[in-house]
């Protein structure tokens, strides 16, 4: 219990408390510190390896981007009573600590973190979930999809949902679908995608010019409703990249979540 | 067979209605919605998965019909057509379990094939279990067509594909890196003992019914080595229970704090270590055992399992992932259902008719030598 014993929590009391389905846990365990040099060495310039860097300092919590992720990628409305089942893409979370009047509240917005050695892609039993190694993205094929729901309890971050029912909009909502994003059904998991359409977009429009695509080119409609501009997209095979520089400036406050499951996460917390 | 000739018309039909919500909510969750059960997006595998597990740790059957085909203890013959029966049967109600829980379990005929992925337990799972059925079926029809050779091959191959198959249902929760609790070789290992558990369980429970003299001495045998798994398995959920304790993994920790001293202490209590394994082994220790005693422990024992594959799935996931723990956090609540107690108990109930059938029209006689 090396995390308990840093936090100087009695062991007997911590069972008592943990007993009764309590307990105290320090927030900053979830972000571990990672070496930027490792990150942005580890180059492949025939691929991407897109990443998103979020800066915490800039993050106010207003969670527009989880608004802009529904409406850009289609997901059904949420239900009030039943959050369990609710399907939000882009989650902020929200952590309060401390006691009054010595209390704190952080929140950081929660994609999919894209990992590099994805625990969701490996359990899959038919291929439904794959890492898009062009793009280093880990995306799903809905209709390869049989619902086991294994990736989801694969994953350590929560960012998979399963359609428990055929999904329910609003009706003004109707016939104001984003066209470029498939509509998913019942009985599938479905997950941020870095808004692979808009990349998908973009490709084809560097393409028809004959060039590379530029950075900054491809924005997630996440970082694009961002009032505090706290939310970066780009290749980090790309060494000029706004991410690669943002995480090459920063080294000394990038972190990941949850590192310690060795998944490679490749969303970069910028700690305010 | 008396037993069954004397069971009547009405507790057939009662047997029969108590399927038929079950079929109902399994229809509704084909070609409805899944949103009738208990789990979310917070805990995705609850009470079905928890069944479905139970249900094909009942290739202990096979293990135990393997004993004279493929081990050659002889004695253990005159029940290996029971044996081999309930494999197949309780085996392949597990599978219309899990069809039902499934998003899109249509698609798994066209996708296992057209898109397998080698890397996902799921995957092998689903093959094993196929390359077992095929085995076992054979050596169902080869034994009751009398034709011992050819039984005695497909019954190699049965055991090796049982033993395969279910040590991948272990391997399932086991390579769950992001859930510490079930994660390691623990849990491929424990399901193959729980397997040969429910194995001895269930055909002592069938014979003891059956209440046939011929059954007598090997049913004091099997109780034997009932009492011996019942311990094995107490002793490997005590050095779970005392590795989670130590753990500096909080999920792992918080996983046993929940089994131990949690919300599901009382199932962990009562029904998993008093009921399934103390009361049972107290009866069967006993020097003179009635065939009512049989009948109790091994009921009780066969509950315990039950619960025990119920409490390895919650505990799993009953902590918030890390991610959405609050400072003061409270365990992932349950829900179990009315669909998902009616699929359970028509899957029950369907196993029970039919095997009712397959001794009414005799094909589960002992051959002769």
């Amino acid at each position: 219990m090396n995390n308990l014993i840093e936090k100087n929590i009695d062991r007997k009391e911590f069972l008592k408390i943990a007993g009764t389905g309590l307990s105290l846990f320090m927030l900053e365990s979830l972000l571990t510190k990672v070496n930027a040099d490792e990150i942005l060495n580890n180059i492949n310039k025939s691929v991407k390896r897109y990443a998103m860097v979020i800066d915490l300092r800039r993050c106010i919590g207003c969670e527009a981007c989880t608004i802009a992720c529904k409406i850009e990628n289609n997901t059904p409305l949420n239900y009030s009573f039943n959050k369990e089942k609710n399907i939000t893409w882009n989650e902020v979370i929200f952590k309060e600590s401390g006691n009054y009047p010595d209390t704190k509240k952080r929140f950081w917005p929660r994609p999919c973190q894209h990992c590099e050695n994805p625990p969701c892609v490996k359990v899959c039993p038919v291929n439904a979930t794959y890492q898009d190694k062009e793009r280093g993205l880990v995306l799903q094929h809905y209709d390869r999809c049989i619902g086991c729901k294994s990736c989801a309890v694969a994953c350590p971050y929560g960012a998979r949902y399963f359609n428990w029912t055929e999904p329910k909009w609003a009706e003004e909502r109707k016939g104001a679908f984003n066209p470029d994003v498939e509509l998913r059904y019942k009985g599938i998991i479905e997950k941020c995608t870095f808004c692979i359409h808009r990349i998908k977009k973009a490709e084809l429009k560097a393409k028809q010019e004959e060039r590379e695509i530029k950075d900054g080119e491809i924005i997630p409609a996440c970082n694009l409703t961002c009032m505090g501009k706290a939310r970066f997209f780009g290749d980090l095979n790309d060494k000029e990249s706004i991410v690669s520089k943002l995480i090459k400036e920063n080294s000394d406050r990038v972190y990941v979540l949850e590192e310690h499951f060795g998944t490679k996460p490749k969303v970069f917390y910028l700690k305010s | 067979m008396k037993i069954f000739k004397n069971l009547n018309f009405t507790l057939l039909t009662i047997l029969s209605i108590l399927i038929l919500p079950g079929i109902f909510y399994g229809i509704i969750a084909l070609f409805g919605k899944n949103d009738i059960f208990g789990a979310n997006n917070y805990i995705p595998w609850t009470i079905l998965i928890a069944t479905y597990t139970f249900f094909v740790s009942s290739i202990g059957c096979c293990f135990v019909g393997s004993l004279n085909n493929v081990f050659g203890i002889k004695k253990y013959a005159i029940i290996e057509t029971k044996a081999i029966f309930l494999a197949i049967i309780i085996v392949l109600t597990g599978m219309a379990v899990i069809f039902v829980e499934l998003g899109q379990p249509f698609r798994i005929f066209v996708q296992y094939v057209i898109n397998p992925h080698i890397t996902s337990p799921i995957w092998w799972m689903g093959v094993n279990y196929s390359i077992y059925l095929i085995f076992i079926i054979l050596e169902f029809v080869f034994i009751i067509s009398n034709r011992a050779h050819f039984a005695r091959l497909a019954g190699i191959f049965a055991f090796i594909a049982a033993v395969a198959a279910h040590s991948t249902v272990g391997s399932v929760f086991g390579v769950m890196t992001s859930k510490p609790l079930w994660y390691g070789p623990y849990l491929p290992i424990d399901f193959i003992l729980c397997a040969w558990l429910i194995g001895f369980s269930i055909m002592i429970l069938i014979t003891s019914i059956l209440n046939d003299k011929n059954y007598s001495s090997l049913i004091n045998e099997m109780s034997k080595w009932l009492i011996v798994l019942l311990f094995l398995n107490l002793f490997f959920i005590f050095w779970k229970v005392i590795t989670g304790l130590y753990s500096g993994e909080e999920d792992k920790y918080f996983g046993i704090l929940a089994l131990i001293n949690g919300p599901i202490s009382f199932k962990f209590w009562v029904f998993e270590i008093i009921l399934g394994i103390f009361i049972p082994v107290i009866l069967l220790s006993k020097k003179i055992k009635t065939r009512f005693i049989f009948i109790i422990s091994t009921l009780l024992a066969i509950v315990g399992m039950f619960v025990n594959k119920l409490n390895m799935v919650h505990s799993g996931q009953i902590i918030p992932l890390e991610i959405r723990r609050p400072e003061q956090f409270e365990f992932i609540k349950i829900n179990i259902t009315l669909p998902e107690i009616s699929i359970i108990t028509a899957a029950i109930v369907f196993v029970i008719l039919s095997y009712y059938v397959a001794e009414k029209i005799e094909i589960l006689k002992p051959k002769e030598e």
